[in-house]
């Protein structure tokens, strides 16, 4: 039996230990916090096990930079809240999975920098946290117990503020707030901006924030010298020559800048 | 493919014969560019078709129909209504059928004494699951025609999801309700051996070879069952129920969609992980080549009641919408690509997406390809009812 095996066989002896543990400093709810309330005992899924928990839609979530999952059910104030609180890998991950699960917000409660509240659904992004509470009626009874729930866990999480207004110049907070879409791969384009798919096809390795008003403004920052020639050559431009249709400007050797009409 | 029938040599030649199969394909030809340029890692679809067909084998009794009805009333504040969706699905079976008589209709592909297994679809929670509106319903009629309960198994990968969304003996009584992927009672996927439990209701014998490697860690495995390059088919499709009764739910997958063929390909068997990002649009497809869904599946029935129309497979509420509609049909190809028209109208109109995207439907080609069913939308018979 080889060494790998036997890590594998131990591990799996120890399954129940590896998945009941809350890692430390983790936001979470507890009775303290919402007097009470009736709170589960929170799963969790860490790494490729989301595949576990929401199967082929933890493709996004690795896409973008996936660390752990828990998922809590609260019963407060008469209704029943269902918690998911994700750790990406970082704020911008973070920021990438709110901003292609955000739709139509109804308000933004100021529980953090960016939040969406539809009837249904209480989103956060905070640091590296992408926080969901989902409710069952849709009323407001509820999205005020959302906010409750939400406020608490953002309390937790200390705030890392995502300097995102530079990569593209001359846009508001406001703007980047309410129609930014960042995104790390194929997944994230299809859900955030599928008209742009083709645009990208092929193409790995890239963080894109695409900025969508009058006219759409995209910044790519590229991991690598080859992922932007890749992307250059895709379209077949020439980055000193003005293009047709689009604006191209290179703003270093690993971001390239684009407007183009809608 | 089922194991002890291929030695190793037999094998490899076999994947050969699958790629020269691809190659004499114009549609598989067809996949756009994008998916083109790479090369695909190599799988054993090419031996399914060694399997004869049955004449009930998939696309079915009735190729190229699709029944929709829809009606207004099928959901009320957010909740799917059982009596309607009763009789949504009685007219439905009664006009893929053609017959006058529910209880004939439903004798077109069941009988009295058979096993016969629901594939519910529970993955996205209680959100947006198959509504337990259509599955009672399905029972319901099931029943009337004289199938004993204990004849009925209501059954997905995973076991606890099932638990989760209320598929239990207490909204159930007398109906087998399990997966393949399962928890003991102290919450354990392990027995005393330290074993995975999921790994008694695998069929070694049957499975979707693919050249990609399932690596997975400790707290994935049990979610995947085995790693390496195998993915087996669980028991319960391959031993346990004789006939197959489709029930997905009408979500979108990306920009494509995830309902009949999804629902039956990465919901029977193991290993799926390694599958999605890679092997997406063929697993959807080949999968569903095997006999054991290939031959089994009688019917497909969309739960078009609620659905969502981008997030999925994932439930995103903001993203959840009432379609109050049911897709009946036993091609599972026709019945998808009618269902990729109605949410790929409702990106459109929610301004998601500008307009349909040809490549979205690159599993439904290469399950053409395969025998599976029709894709084109003017080859498809399209009866649309509309009861309210």
């Amino acid at each position: 039996m080889t060494k790998k095996v036997m890590i594998i066989l131990v591990l799996l002896f120890n399954l129940n230990l590896l998945i009941s543990q809350v890692p430390d400093g983790f936001p979470s709810v507890t009775k303290d916090d919402l007097p009470g309330a009736k709170i589960s005992e929170p799963r969790i899924f860490n790494g490729t096990s989301l595949f576990g928990y929401i199967d082929g839609g933890a493709e996004l979530y690795l896409e973008y930079g996936f660390s752990l999952v828990t998922v809590t059910e609260i019963d407060y104030m008469e209704g029943k809240y269902k918690t998911e609180i994700y750790k990406m890998n970082g704020p911008e991950e973070a920021f990438g999975i709110f901003s292609v699960s955000k739709f139509r917000c109804a308000g933004m409660p100021p529980l953090a920098e960016y939040t969406c509240q539809t009837k249904y659904q209480l989103q956060i992004c905070k640091g590296p946290y992408y926080i969901s509470i989902i409710n069952r009626t849709g009323t407001r009874k509820d999205s005020i117990a959302s906010i409750k729930i939400g406020e608490v866990i953002g309390r937790k999480i200390k705030d890392e503020r995502l300097e995102l207004l530079s990569w593209v110049p001359g846009i508001s907070h406001q703007e980047l707030k309410q129609n930014g879409i960042l995104a790390k791969g194929k997944l994230g384009i299809v859900n955030g901006s599928p008209d742009l798919e083709d645009f990208f096809s092929g193409i790995r390795n890239y963080t894109a924030l695409i900025i969508r008003g009058s006219k759409k403004l995209i910044a790519i920052r590229f991991e690598s010298g080859e992922s932007f020639r890749k992307f250059i050559d895709l379209h077949h431009w020439n980055i000193e020559v003005p293009q047709s249709g689009v604006s191209l400007k290179k703003i270093n050797d690993l971001q390239l800048n684009i407007e183009m009409e809608n | 493919m089922k194991r002890n029938l291929i030695d190793r040599r037999k094998f490899f030649k076999t994947i050969g014969a699958g790629s020269a199969f691809i190659a004499a394909n114009p549609l598989i030809a067809a996949v756009p560019e994008s998916t083109q340029d790479k090369v695909k890692p190599a799988t054993n679809v090419g031996e399914a078709s060694k399997y004869p067909r049955k004449p009930g084998s998939m696309p079915g009794k009735y190729p190229r129909k699709v029944v929709i009805v829809k009606n207004d009333r099928s959901v009320v504040d957010d909740i799917p209504v059982e009596e309607v969706a009763y009789l949504m699905l009685s007219r439905s079976m009664l006009e893929l059928t053609g017959e006058k008589r529910l209880d004939k209709a439903w004798r077109m592909f069941v009988n009295p004494g058979e096993k016969i297994g629901l594939k519910v679809n529970p993955v996205a929670g209680k959100l947006l699951s198959t509504s337990h509106a259509v599955v009672k319903s399905v029972v319901k009629q099931l029943t009337e025609i004289g199938i004993e309960r204990k004849d009925i198994i209501i059954w997905d990968r995973r076991d606890m999801e099932l638990k989760d969304v209320g598929f239990v003996s207490e909204n159930y009584p007398g109906i087998t309700i399990k997966g393949t992927e399962m928890q003991d009672e102290k919450g354990s996927f392990t027995d005393e051996n330290g074993k995975l439990y999921g790994e008694r209701n695998i069929d070694r014998e049957w499975y979707y070879w693919a050249d990609v490697e399932g690596e997975y860690d400790a707290e994935t495995m049990p979610y995947m069952v085995n790693g390496g390059k195998f993915s087996y088919f669980g028991r319960i499709v391959t031993k346990e129920i004789d006939k197959i009764i489709n029930i997905p739910i009408l979500k979108n997958a990306g920009g494509s969609i995830t309902n009949a063929m999804k629902n039956l390909a990465f919901g029977s068997v193991s290993n799926t992980g390694r599958l999605h990002e890679q092997l997406w649009n063929e697993t959807c497809a080949e999968v569903c080549a095997f006999p054991p869904i290939r031959d089994k599946v009688v019917l497909n029935i969309s739960d078009g009641l609620r659905g969502c129309f981008n997030g999925g497979p994932g439930a995103n509420p903001q993203f959840i919408c009432n379609y109050n509609s049911l897709l009946v049909a036993t091609d599972p190809v026709a019945m998808d690509r009618i269902g990729y028209d109605i949410i790929a109208a409702k990106r459109i109109a929610e301004g998601i997406q500008k307009a349909p995207v040809p490549e979205s439907l690159t599993f439904l080609k290469m399950a053409a390809a395969l025998g599976l069913g029709i894709y084109e939308k003017d080859k498809i018979d399209l009866r649309e009812i509309e009861m309210s």
